[in-house]
């Protein structure tokens, strides 16, 4: 744009200063840009991390135009990390789907809701219920996945649907089930302000969770802040105490730090005594890890291990435990989360202010997934094979009960061994990008192949996944329709339509509703015609469940509350607080109200280092401006700033020399699935033995070794053999 | 095939399934017609949820994060970076864009990362915006006043309808705090959101901080660092006075070092510039050239006139291309203003000059007299040093390594001299002038001087580690192998080959010729990557 010049020597304003000015807005917002100005706000729930940040949208017009964090929500108190400031950039993405798409071909809804019903119902009239599968997601709203559950099960007849949930939260699930006897995180954030010991085990919040990490500088208690990781991250920088141990032997340090916790007489025997069962035997199994052989295996050294022991006896009873994908990505990932907890258990830091055994979880709506998307649980955090629970569900929604299978879903890997083996011939995958994400990646895309309808239902036509789809369904985005989400300390925020979707995009709610149209269900459907009405039937599924929220009148109730935690009983709906914990009552949610230690002994990865390909790769987070495959952050050129512009792999300066790579040289990395070819960054950060990839790379998943936990079925991302050698070109 | 999906051959209407399965276009019309229309439908309460919260204002709320009252006479305001909060997050770049309304992928601030030595592991994030230094940098050097330093704040505003886009500041800053802005032709940078702090309101980048990392406090301009450096890879401090401090309770480790410092990266290359430095150079050569020929009374009027005229044609075409690299460049007239101080207005004026001399050359060939022709020659002789030696203050004055005085002054001056006399060569050779052997002869001398010079200046930084431009040097190897490679290949062509067909009797006017424009070529190649090879000073980056 070339400007004339004015008749002066200097040029104070004019268009290109205009440009930039700032007026004071309205709605508290403070200095906006004049062309930026909104005429309205709403308030809404970011849709990428399971912080669950309030936003306040600047509205012109009822259309966004800008995003700022908002200062009332109890949750980020103003503030947001870069995605939450972008949250809006994505929608306007050029690679927006549009249409639906018949083999890459655009369609119409009509032909493509006829296809979908037609496929669906001759796979399943052919193999049977169980050859159609759904994989769901935790990115979208709770009515949504209720809808897309009771459709799937209760409507269509599948048996089988599990969610991208599995890769990232199945373990805290499992663990705090068998544990608690419900999946029930117990914290709220001022925990992380009012413990004396925070230990973080496999997290790096610093990064992953911002917001959070903003909380635990809050903390006026000038706490100790241990970091259990084997790298040297954000967060272990930030800690006050980092013990870089081995990958994957933290199920053998926790069992040393309750060996000497034990030997030490930090055990609140009257807690033990009157809230938990098992812990005699778990006193006793523990005694086979004395510091000097947990020393050794995990790479620390017995005064360390004395250090870290000592820091919980003394913390006590304001030591809260906090724990992410370093142990829910796990071979043993269950047994990790659960010394977690018994730690927290036997030490009687629970129930508390400041305490816990507390898992962050990963999506901005993996909580809203453990209760309400009818994969392993029953809607409402029920068991599909309890018959009275399925009475309790089919009344609450009003389906006869023999719609209601009563067996649980397989899980996502056992679903992708269906498809393999040929037993699963449809899959209808929606919101998450598994092509990319999903451990062993060509295994994967291979085994996609295989089947005779894949159905994708995304904001984008240019995921990985959604490229291999049949039929590809386009979705509007977080922003171009509502619903509510639960963020990690259970809180239920409500997220909203401030934006049009484009082309003829729909929300999955109003795909849903297409579907079930389509399918013959518009009758079984009939309540289910909004999410607020959806929430109506939701919030009937949990009464009198752990996770009852029957006192939440309606949207408006959680706008004003500033979201509310769950549970919400009838009977407190005019009186509770803000943040609210669970198990001050030590009463837990198993049938004789104790908490359980469980526990075994531990195991070794299934895929070691050996003389062929010598050194552990670890893959997780790049930076707090990337989420997961990055189709949505990568449409943000601000947020691509604020990630290196090429991947590269971190390596030891001790192994980088033994192949005689230099920093920023080329490097090829192998495992026994692939190989992939980038530049190395040398650094100390690693352990020798091991090198680091961000995940967000979609050659890093070819990789990784296709393993799970056997009890949350959650693959183990983090650890598998690989060597490296220089790139010769 | 059951499930065939391949799409129907005939169009129209879609495959169905050949199994008895239930009917299943039940969607209807008008069902879909309304969830498309819903769709659209915004009903978001915006009246219910948007009432204004005056005690929730960010003037209210970050009042402890800036300074209660405008600053004492003798102070200034300042960022101050608390890293021992800044744990990574980076909303501050984020919220510096959005806050403030820039471009898609503009912010004014930018995020580095700190790592540790190769024995001890560590982990730095760095947040950098404009450092409003007490002796910017950019202010001093640019041609027109477009920056202006708040006498009471201190803050270094850019006045975006003065700037002309030229890009000097961008040089000129040792921090890489000024960015051009393709879309405006102007350069945008961080007024510390000096409108904001006039109200009470705290910067978008300190409003954005979930740790209260940043805060913007006043400091005595006496009490700021004159030496050493404001953070590991930042520039040395003497130049502009940076006034953002950054705090630490831990002590940064002595090698700690960017994160980025290992990736080598092309800077911009001004392409116009290239060619203005190498056609000037050229042009006051072959007057330097010409005035030594007039004065040892080897040339007539006519020659003298015709060696003139090429070279002032040319130096005036590349006086003028340098107007191409301007975004505004209606505004240029502008550009003589900041001849106090900006070595960039210095040149300009140089040249005006030089052009001017130039034109009396024509005019005394026009008046037909051999002494005012010396005279004239000799004066834009002068000049033409004047303006070269200006131009290498240009690139001096940004204190870029690679730019040092001794290796500009080599490649400037030698492509003066190198240029200049292979030109009056060219021109003499078809005049047929018998002092062309003596010009020929320089010019032979002094291509193989300066080529071998530079390559062999860059050969020595790369070995050496310590070298100031030592980055440079590893960016021409990587990066600019290409052309290293082919200057070698011009050298030996127009300094070994064509000499070698001329005295083999092979025409030698357009074999000369011919020579030039390959040594010219050569010249191009080095300016561009003097240019992009220039590694400018940054803070740490990713």
């Amino acid at each position: 744009m070339i400007t004339f010049p004015a008749p002066t020597f200097r040029e104070w304003s004019g268009p290109l200063t205009e440009d930039l000015v700032r007026d004071p807005a309205k709605f508290g917002l403070g200095q906006i840009p004049r062309r930026l100005q909104p005429n309205g706000t709403a308030k809404s729930i970011c849709g990428f991390c399971s912080t669950g940040c309030g936003l306040t949208l600047h509205l012109k017009d009822g259309v966004a135009i800008n995003a700022t964090p908002d200062p009332d929500y109890p949750v980020n108190k103003g503030t947001a990390c870069p995605k939450g400031w972008e949250a809006l950039t994505p929608l306007d993405a050029a690679d927006r789907a549009k249409t639906p798409k018949l083999n890459g071909e655009p369609t119409d809804w009509a032909t493509a809701m006829q296809i979908f019903c037609d496929r669906m119902k001759s796979v399943m009239a052919e193999h049977g219920p169980e050859s159609a599968a759904y994989i769901s997601t935790g990115q979208i709203m709770s009515e949504e996945m209720g809808f897309l559950g009771a459709l799937a099960k209760f409507g269509m007849g599948m048996i089988h649907g599990d969610g991208n949930t599995r890769q990232c939260m199945a373990t805290a699930v499992t663990a705090y089930k068998e544990s608690f006897g419900f999946d029930a995180p117990p914290f709220t954030y001022a925990d992380f302000e009012e413990s004396d010991v925070l230990v973080f085990i496999g997290a790096n919040p610093c990064i992953a969770h911002p917001i959070m990490w903003q909380r635990v500088l809050r903390n006026k208690r000038q706490p100790q802040i241990i970091v259990v990781d084997p790298r040297t991250t954000e967060t272990a920088m930030a800690a006050t105490q980092h013990y870089a141990i081995q990958p994957k032997s933290d199920l053998t340090l926790l069992y040393g730090l309750a060996y000497l916790l034990i030997r030490d007489g930090a055990v609140d025997t009257t807690f033990v005594e009157e809230h938990t069962s098992g812990y005699a035997e778990f006193a006793e199994f523990v005694q086979s890890y004395p510091p000097e052989q947990v020393a050794s295996i995990t790479g620390l050294t017995v005064t360390q291990l004395q250090t870290f022991a000592d820091s919980i006896r003394i913390g006590t009873p304001r030591v809260s435990f906090w724990w992410t994908m370093g142990v829910n990505q796990s071979h043993q990932a269950t047994r990790t989360a659960q010394a977690i907890i018994n730690l927290a258990l036997m030490t009687g830091n629970i129930g508390k202010s400041g305490t816990g055994a507390n898992s962050i979880t990963g999506q901005c709506n993996a909580m809203g997934s453990r209760l309400f998307s009818n994969t392993t649980n029953l809607i409402g955090g029920h068991d599909f094979k309890n018959p009275a629970h399925r009475e309790k569900v089919a009344e609450a929604i009003g389906f006869p009960v023999e719609s209601i299978p009563d067996q649980p879903s397989l899980a996502y890997d056992q679903i992708l061994e269906g498809v393999e083996s040929g037993k699963i011939k449809a899959l209808w995958i929606i919101a998450t990008n598994p092509s990319h994400s999903w451990i062993n990646q060509k295994r994967f895309n291979d085994l996609l192949n295989k089947l005779d309808f894949l159905v994708v239902q995304d904001m984008y036509d240019t995921t990985e996944t959604a490229q291999r789809a049949h039929l590809f369904l386009p979705a509007a985005a977080w922003g171009e329709k509502e619903g509510t989400f639960i963020n990690s300390e259970r809180r239920l925020g409500v997220s909203r339509q401030v934006r049009r979707a484009p082309g003829q995009a729909l929300s999955d709610f109003r795909i849903f509703r297409l579907i079930a149209h389509a399918w013959g269900l518009a009758d079984q459907f009939a309540e289910w015609t909004s999410p607020e009405a959806v929430f109506q039937i939701l919030k009937r599924c949990t009464q009198d469940q752990p996770c009852d929220i029957t006192g939440i009148e309606d949207y408006a109730m959680l706008q004003k509350s500033g979201g509310i935690q769950w549970p919400l009983k009838k009977a407190h709906a005019t009186d509770f607080q803000t943040e609210r914990r669970l198990f001050s009552d030590a009463q837990f949610f198993t049938p004789d109200q104790r908490a359980r230690f469980i526990f075994d002994p531990p195991e070794s990865p299934t895929e070691l280092p050996d003389d062929d390909y010598p050194l552990i790769l670890i893959t997780g987070r790049g930076t707090s401006a990337q989420w997961h495959t990055e189709t949505r952050t990568a449409k943000s050129e601000v947020l691509k700033k604020l990630a290196p512009s090429e991947v590269y792999l971190e390596i030891h300066p001790e192994d980088a020399s033994a192949q005689k790579i230099r920093d920023g040289d080329r490097v090829t990395i192998q495992s026994r699935r692939a190989s992939m070819t980038l530049k190395a960054r040398i650094s100390p950060g690693v352990s020798p033995g091991q090198v680091f990839l961000p995940m967000h790379d979609k050659r890093v998943n070819q990789l990784t070794h296709w393993s799970v936990d056997p009890h949350s079925r959650q693959p183990s991302y983090k650890h598998c053999a690989v060597k490296v050698v220089l790139k010769l070109d | 095939m059951l499930f065939d999906i391949e799409k129907s051959v005939t169009g129209g209407t879609p495959p169905t399934s050949d199994l008895a399965s239930p009917p299943s276009n039940m969607l209807d019309a008008l069902f879909l017609e309304n969830i498309l229309e819903e769709q659209q439908n915004l009903r978001t309460p915006v009246t219910l949820f948007s009432e204004a919260y005056e005690s929730a204002s960010p003037a209210k709320r970050f009042s402890h994060l800036i300074p209660l009252s405008k600053p004492q006479a003798g102070e200034q305001y300042s960022f101050e970076v608390n890293l021992d909060a800044c744990t990574g997050c980076k909303a501050c770049v984020a919220a510096c864009h959005s806050l403030n309304g820039l471009d898609e992928d503009e912010s004014w601030r930018d995020i580095g990362l700190l790592v540790g030595t190769l024995k001890k592991p560590y982990l730095q994030t760095v947040t950098t915006a404009c450092h409003h230094c007490a002796d910017p940098a950019c202010m001093n050097g640019c041609p027109v006043l477009a920056y202006d330093k708040d006498p009471v704040t201190g803050i270094v505003r850019h006045l975006d309808d003065q700037c002309i886009g030229c890009s000097y500041c961008i040089l000129k800053c040792p921090y890489d705090v000024p960015k051009f802005n393709l879309k405006r032709g102007i350069v945008r940078k961080c007024d510390m959101c000096q409108g904001r702090l006039a109200e009470g309101e705290a910067p978008a980048c300190v409003q954005a901080c979930p740790n209260e990392a940043i805060k913007i406090v006043a400091v005595k301009v006496s009490d700021l660092p004159s030496r050493g450096r404001m953070m590991v890879g930042a520039f040395d401090s003497s130049y502009t006075r940076p006034t953002t401090r950054y705090t630490s309770s831990r002590e940064i480790p002595t090698h700690a070092h960017p994160a980025d410092e290992g990736s080598l990266t092309l800077d911009h290359a001004h392409t116009p510039l290239s060619w203005m430095l190498v056609m000037t150079q050229m042009g006051a050569g072959a007057f330097v050239a010409g005035a030594v020929a007039l004065w040892l009374n080897v040339l007539t009027l006519k020659e003298a006139g015709i060696t003139g005229a090429v070279a002032f044609f040319l130096s005036v075409i590349g006086i003028h291309l340098s107007v191409l690299h301007l975004g505004q460049p209606l505004k240029a007239w502008r550009a003589f203003m900041g001849w106090r101080k900006s070595w960039l207005s210095r040149e300009i004026l140089a040249f005006g000059a030089f052009a001017g001399a130039g034109a009396s050359v024509l005019a005394a060939w026009w008046w037909g007299d051999l002494m005012l022709m010396k005279l004239a020659f000799t004066g834009t002789a002068l000049m033409g040093v004047l303006a070269v030696t200006t131009s290498i203050m240009v690139y001096v004055d940004t204190r870029r390594p690679y730019w040092s005085l001794k290796l500009t002054t080599a490649k400037f001056i030698g492509s003066m001299l190198l240029l200049g006399t292979g030109l009056v060569s060219v021109i003499w050779s078809w005049l047929e002038v018998p002092f062309l052997f003596t010009t020929l002869t320089s010019t032979l001398l002094l291509l193989w001087g300066s080529t071998i010079y530079e390559l062999n200046q860059n050969e020595q930084a790369l070995e050496d580690g310590d070298s100031p431009w030592h980055k440079s040097a590893r960016i021409l190897n990587s990066l600019l192998s290409k052309q290293l490679l082919t200057r070698r290949y011009l050298l030996v062509v127009a300094g070994f080959i064509i000499p070698l067909l001329i005295c083999g009797g092979i025409h030698p006017a357009a074999l000369l010729t011919l020579s030039m424009l390959l040594m010219f070529v050569s010249q191009l190649i080095e300016r561009l990557y003097f240019f992009t090879a220039a590694a400018g000073p940054k803070m740490p980056g990713n």
